[in-house]
């Protein structure tokens, strides 16, 4: 009879590692576009159904999440940066990651289709199926269009939240998706411009590792060129109006800056100074896309309270 | 007899407690979830009626 010592401390997870394995950072986005996908609909929700659809979302993210952690494990042991993340660690095993994964899947889709409408509950069973297969099983170790694409998923809960309030879709929803998913292209490049040599190690194809920094500098700024009409188009259509423009066009200008120094820039002078432009970049474009989605938020308080202007052109 | 000492005392319980009770928590959770929406929902008059019973329980339906 042989004895396994399962009982030693440290060879268990505990709850922050659970709580870790749903990357509750990803998690805060998905709350926060779905939030605002829901409230600025044109139909109202009771707010405790709205609570617990915007739950839902929130857990479907996470279960991607634990997913991605079980799929990913070996190429996140590789890199420094997810090195730590409890299935490379050993704290939690893959299998765990996968159970959980599964379950919690299982649990948000079917508690959002009861809570809210079929639509909603498609959605989101779609974006984790979106996430786990089509981005980390196929395309994150492919293609360096990978998070291209891939950002499909991280766009869609402002359409989750949307379908909850309406039971459809509209020009609206799209474009706010649409603002995410040509968001995240030159987001992260500016990441990757200055983490390039952990998805190296890893064997991740990343634009800066398959085809070099300065065709990823250009990437950049082409993304960024088709971004800033679309951000700036829901200023005329029902969620907008002056406020969203004024923003908008404040945001996008130092977007423009931000992204043209460092398309601009040579690795030599982005070394010297060691990725300060590229680093800005990034952080800038965080706040870029929470206030886009802030200022949904101020316009649709706005509407509520009566500020609004009669005669804004309503082009969509 | 060996005399054994209380197993509630070995350290593990203590460790694995706080995880029970976060599960414990997260099941009182989903409960009061979909409480709270049951209630919401049918103080909004949702039909509560399986389809196959609306022919035999509207008043007038099918005539």
């Amino acid at each position: 009879m042989s004895l396994v010592d399962n009982t030693a401390p440290g060879s268990e997870a505990e709850v922050a590692d659970y709580v870790a394995l749903l990357k509750p950072r990803v998690m805060r986005l998905a709350i926060f576009t779905a939030a605002v996908g829901l409230i600025v609909a044109p139909t109202g929700v009771h707010p405790v159904i709205a609570l617990a659809s915007v739950l839902c979302i929130a857990v479907g993210a996470g279960a991607s999440g634990a997913l991605n952690m079980w799929w990913d494990a070996d190429i996140d042991a590789k890199m420094a940066r997810t090195a730590g993340r409890p299935v490379p660690s050993g704290r939690v095993s893959g299998d765990e990651a996968l159970g959980l994964g599964i379950g919690l899947t299982g649990l948000s889709v079917g508690l959002l289709f009861l809570f809210a409408n079929a639509l909603a509950a498609a959605l989101l069973g779609f974006t984790i199926f979106f996430y786990v297969v089509i981005y980390s099983m196929w395309l994150k170790r492919a293609t360096p269009q990978n998070i291209v694409i891939g950002g499909a998923a991280g766009a869609l809960p402002p359409m989750i939240g949307w379908a909850v309030a309406t039971g459809g879709l509209a020009v609206e929803p799209l474009l706010m998706f649409a603002l995410i998913f040509l968001w995240t292209p030159p987001h992260f490049w500016a990441l990757a411009l200055f983490r390039h040599d952990d998805y190296e190690t890893a064997d991740v194809p990343m634009l800066p590792v398959v085809a070099g920094t300065r065709a990823t500098r250009r990437q950049i700024s082409i993304y960024t060129l088709i971004l800033v009409p679309v951000a700036l188009l829901p200023a005329f259509t029902s969620i907008g109006g002056p406020v969203y423009l004024i923003g908008a066009l404040i945001l996008n200008g130092q977007l423009v800056v931000d992204m043209a120094r460092i398309a601009r820039r040579s690795d030599a002078a982005a070394k010297a100074d060691g990725f300060r432009a590229e680093k800005r970049a990034f952080g800038f474009s965080i706040l870029y896309l929470f206030l886009h989605f802030t200022l949904f938020l101020v316009e649709a308080a706005c509407r509520m309270t009566g500020y609004t202007f009669s005669n804004w052109p309503v082009l969509l | 007899m060996i005399p054994i000492r209380s197993s509630d005392a070995h350290e593990i319980y203590r460790r694995r407690g706080k995880r029970n009770l976060a599960l414990g928590l997260c099941l009182i959770g989903i409960v009061g979830l979909i409480f709270a929406v049951t209630v919401v929902k049918i103080s909004q008059g949702i039909d509560m009626r399986g389809f196959d019973h609306t022919y035999e329980t509207i008043p007038g339906a099918g005539r």
